[in-house]
C-alpha cells in the first residue's frame, strides 16, 4: 500500500496538486463552454474600463495623457483584489462539506481563491499588453518589476483572505460587509482619477488603502517607464507576509470551530 | 504490531449554536457582546479504544450517540476537547462522498479531483481514474458532465473514488445503504478486500447484521458514552435487549383510550404481551393477501404473497419504519424485510395509510409461520407499534418437500453424457 509521507516533498506536491486541481475546477466551471465563457468573463472588467474612459474623457470632458492604459491597468489589478477577496471571504462557509471531509486540507481554499482569480487577471493581460503598446509603452528593463508587484499582491491579498475567511466563520456577515467595502473602495482608489492634492484631513483615505501604492508600482513601470517605490512594496510584502503568517493560524482555528458547528 | 487508530478517553463537546454569542457584526453591534457562558453539549465522553491493522470495529448506537462524531474525530475533522486520537496512516473516508465535486465538470475531472481531495497527487490520481471508472460502471459516461448523471450515478462515482484511495485506515458511515443491490454487495466486497490487504475498518452502522457480519470488535455507544466494546455477538444482543427495554418501557400500560377498538384482525392482541410499542402509530389492521387482494390464510411456497399493513397516527410521525417478518412456532425469525433501506415512509405521516409488500416469491419451507408486523421509530430507536406472532399464515407444499429452513429459486440444466 502506498503511504503519503507525514511531511516532506510528498506532502508538499500533494498540496500543489490539489491547489491546482480546485483551480481547475473553478476555471472549467466559470469557462464552461470554453471560449464564450471566456470572453464573458473578461468582458466584465474590460466593458467597466471602457465605461470609464469614455465618462471621464467625453461626459466630464477631462482630458489626461494615457488615461486608457491607466484606467484598464487600475481596473484590471483591482478586479484581482476584488474577485479573490470575494471568494476568499466565503471560502470556508461555501465548502462546508469539503471542509468536513477528512483529510481535507481547507487551508488551499483562500489560496485557490487568490490564485484563481490571479489567472483571469493574466488572461486579460494581452489586451492590456495591446492597450498599452498602442500608448507608447516599449518593451524595456523596468518592466522586469512587474512579477515582484504581482507577487506582492498576491501575498498581500493571500493574508487578508485568511483573516477574513477565519471572521467569517465567527461573524457570518463579514463577507456581506466585504462586497460592499470592495464596491466603495472601488470608487476610493484612483482607478480613473488621478490621486491629487486632497485636503489633509482626508488625505488618510489613501493612506490606509493598499491598492494606491499598488496600482502606483503597476502604473510606475508600465506607463511612466520608472522603477515602483521599492519600499511600498517592501512594506505592503511585509504586511502581507504577517497578515498570512497570523491568518493562517486563525483559519485553521476557524476551520476546526466551523466543522463543530451543528 | 503497533495499531493503527488509538483513541483515548477522549471528550468532546460542541457549542450551542444558539448560545446567544452574536453570529454576525450587525447583531453585535446592536446587542453588545454578552458575556454568558456559552452552553455545550457532550457528544463524546470518555472513549477509548484501538483498532489494529486489518482489524474492523463497528460503531452501533441510536442516532445522536456520536458515531459520526467519533468517526469524523478520528479522521480529523475537528479536535476533541480531551483524551488523545492517534492515527497512523492514510485515512480514506466514506464520509460526505461527493464534496467538492462540480456539476458542470465532467465524471472523469470530477474523479481526478475527488482523488485530489483525497490525498493523492496528480500523478497518483490518473493512474487510478480507470478503475473508478470500471467499479462505478460508468466507463461510458466519463465524458459527461456529472449534472447528467442521476443521483445514483454520482453516488457510484463518490463512492469509487473514495473507495479506491488505499487507505490504511477507512471511516464507514451508513452510506452502504444507498445504490442497488448488487453495487452494495461490491462495496462491501471491496471493504472486505481491503480490510484482508491490512486496513483498519471503522463502521458506524445501525444495521446490526451488517455490524455483526462484517467487525470484528464492536463499540456501542449511548449518549455519547461507551456501552460495551466487545466481539460483535454479545454486544449486539446487549444492544438489542436494550432497546427492547427501551420499547416495553414506551408501552402503554392500559391501553389509552385513543387506541381503536380491535378490528376483526386484532383480537387476541394484549397489549404489553404480543402487542407492543408507544402506539404513537398504531397497526390498525393486516392483510396477508394473494396479488389479486384476496385475502389468504396460506400460501404457496415459493409463490407469491401480499402483506398490506394499515397504519394511523394523530401526531406527525417522521420516517418511520415498517418491518415485517416471517417467524416460525418457535420463534425463529426465517425472514425479515424492513423499510429501513430506501422506499419508506417519508417525513410528517399522519392519519391513516397503509403499505402493501408485494413478495414475488415467498421462498420458505412449507411449514406454520407467523408474520409479525411493526412500525419503528426511523432509527429503530423503539417499536411504536409491533404485533408478534398474531397473523398465522400457513406455507403449503409445492410439490414434494424438503426439509430446510428455505428454498431458493432455482432451475437444473442436465447435460447427458455422450
Amino acid at each position: 500500500m502506498i503511504a503519503v509521507p507525514a511531511s516532506g516533498s510528498g506532502r508538499l506536491r500533494q498540496l500543489l496538486d490539489l491547489h491546482l486541481g480546485l483551480i481547475m475546477r473553478d476555471l472549467k466551471s466559470r469557462y464552461r463552454d470554453t471560449w464564450l465563457g471566456l470572453a464573458w468573463t473578461l468582458m466584465n472588467p474590460l466593458l467597466y474600463a471602457g465605461v470609464l474612459i469614455f465618462l471621464v474623457q467625453n461626459v466630464l470632458a477631462i482630458r489626461m495623457p494615457r488615461f486608457s492604459s491607466y484606467v484598464l491597468v487600475g481596473v484590471l489589478a483591482y478586479t484581482w483584489f476584488r474577485g479573490a477577496l470575494a471568494q476568499g471571504t466565503r471560502c470556508l462557509t461555501s465548502a462546508r462539506e469539503l471542509v468536513r471531509r477528512p483529510g481535507f486540507r481547507a487551508e488551499v481554499l483562500p489560496a485557490v481563491a487568490v490564485s484563481s482569480n490571479l489567472i483571469n487577471f493574466m488572461l486579460a493581460l494581452p489586451i492590456m499588453a495591446i492597450v498599452l503598446a498602442l500608448g507608447g509603452t516599449r518593451p524595456e528593463p523596468v518592466l522586469l518589476w512587474l512579477p515582484a508587484v504581482v507577487a506582492v499582491q498576491y501575498l498581500f491579498t493571500l493574508g487578508l483572505a485568511y483573516l477574513l475567511a477565519a471572521l467569517n466563520v465567527v461573524f457570518r456577515d463579514t463577507a456581506q460587509i466585504v462586497e460592499l467595502a470592495l464596491g466603495v473602495g472601488f470608487f476610493l482608489t484612483p482607478i480613473f482619477y488621478k490621486r491629487r492634492g486632497l485636503s489633509p484631513e482626508l488625505d488618510w483615505i489613501y493612506t490606509i488603502n493598499p491598492m494606491v501604492p499598488l496600482l502606483d508600482s503597476y502604473r510606475g513601470p508600465l506607463i511612466e517607464g520608472r522603477a515602483p517605490e521599492a519600499a511600498a512594496l517592501l512594506v505592503l510584502a511585509a504586511l502581507g507576509a504577517a497578515m498570512s503568517a497570523a491568518g493562517y493560524r486563525l483559519f485553521r482555528a476557524a476551520a476546526a470551530r466551523y466543522v463543530d458547528e451543528l | 504490531m503497533r495499531p493503527r487508530v488509538r483513541v483515548e478517553k477522549v471528550v468532546k463537546t460542541y457549542r450551542r449554536y444558539d448560545s446567544g454569542r452574536p453570529r454576525t457584526w450587525k447583531s453585535l453591534l446592536a446587542g453588545g457582546l454578552r458575556m454568558n457562558r456559552p452552553q455545550r453539549i457532550t457528544a463524546l465522553d470518555g472513549i477509548s479504544f484501538e483498532v489494529m491493522p486489518g482489524e474492523s470495529l463497528g460503531i452501533i448506537g441510536r442516532n445522536g450517540a456520536g458515531k459520526s462524531t467519533l468517526l469524523r474525530l478520528v479522521g480529523g475533522v475537528g479536535r476533541a476537547d480531551a483524551g488523545t486520537v492517534a492515527v497512523e496512516g492514510r485515512i480514506g473516508s466514506l464520509l460526505e462522498l461527493g464534496a467538492g465535486m462540480h456539476p458542470d465538470l465532467s465524471g472523469r475531472d470530477n474523479a481526478l479531483l475527488g482523488c485530489l481531495i483525497g490525498g493523492l497527487t496528480r500523478r497518483e490520481a490518473a493512474r487510478r481514474v480507470g478503475e473508478i471508472a470500471a467499479f462505478a460502471e460508468l466507463e461510458d459516461f466519463m465524458g459527461a458532465p456529472l449534472r447528467s448523471y442521476s443521483s445514483g450515478m454520482q453516488m457510484r462515482l463518490g463512492f469509487a473514488v473514495s473507495i479506491h484511495m488505499e487507505p490504511d485506515i477507512l471511516l464507514v458511515d451508513e452510506v452502504l445503504s444507498v445504490g442497488d443491490l448488487p453495487f452494495q454487495r461490491k462495496c462491501m466486497e471491496r471493504i472486505t478486500a481491503l480490510r484482508e490487504g491490512g486496513c483498519s475498518i471503522l463502521f458506524a452502522t445501525h444495521d446490526l447484521a451488517q455490524a455483526e457480519d462484517a467487525c470484528d470488535r464492536v463499540l456501542w455507544l449511548a449518549h455519547g458514552r461507551p456501552m460495551a466494546l466487545d466481539e460483535p455477538a454479545s454486544v449486539i444482543t446487549a444492544f438489542r435487549n436494550a432497546m427492547d427495554r427501551v420499547t416495553r418501557e414506551r408501552t402503554p400500560r392500559v391501553p389509552p383510550q385513543a387506541v381503536r377498538k380491535p378490528d376483526a384482525s386484532h383480537e387476541g392482541l394484549v397489549l404489553g404481551d404480543n402487542r407492543l410499542g408507544s402506539q404513537e402509530m398504531r397497526i390498525w389492521q393486516v392483510v396477508l393477501a394473494a396479488p389479486d387482494g384476496e385475502t389468504v390464510a396460506a400460501a404457496e411456497a415459493g409463490g407469491p404473497l401480499r402483506v398490506i399493513v394499515r397504519f394511523e397516527c394523530e401526531v406527525p410521525v417522521d420516517h418511520p419504519i415498517v418491518g415485517v417478518s416471517f417467524s416460525d412456532g418457535e420463534g425463529r425469525v426465517c425472514l425479515e424485510i424492513s423499510t429501513a433501506n430506501g422506499s419508506g415512509l417519508g417525513a410528517g405521516v399522519r392519519g391513516r395509510g397503509e403499505v402493501v409488500l408485494d413478495l414475488h416469491r415467498l421462498d420458505l419451507r412449507a411449514g406454520n409461520y407467523y408474520v409479525d408486523v411493526g412500525l419503528y421509530e426511523r432509527a429503530w430507536q423503539y417499536a411504536y407499534d409491533y404485533h408478534w406472532h398474531a397473523y398465522p399464515l400457513e406455507v403449503t407444499p409445492a410439490g414434494r418437500d424438503r426439509p430446510g429452513h428455505r428454498s431458493a429459486p432455482h432451475r437444473w440444466t442436465v447435460q447427458p453424457g455422450d
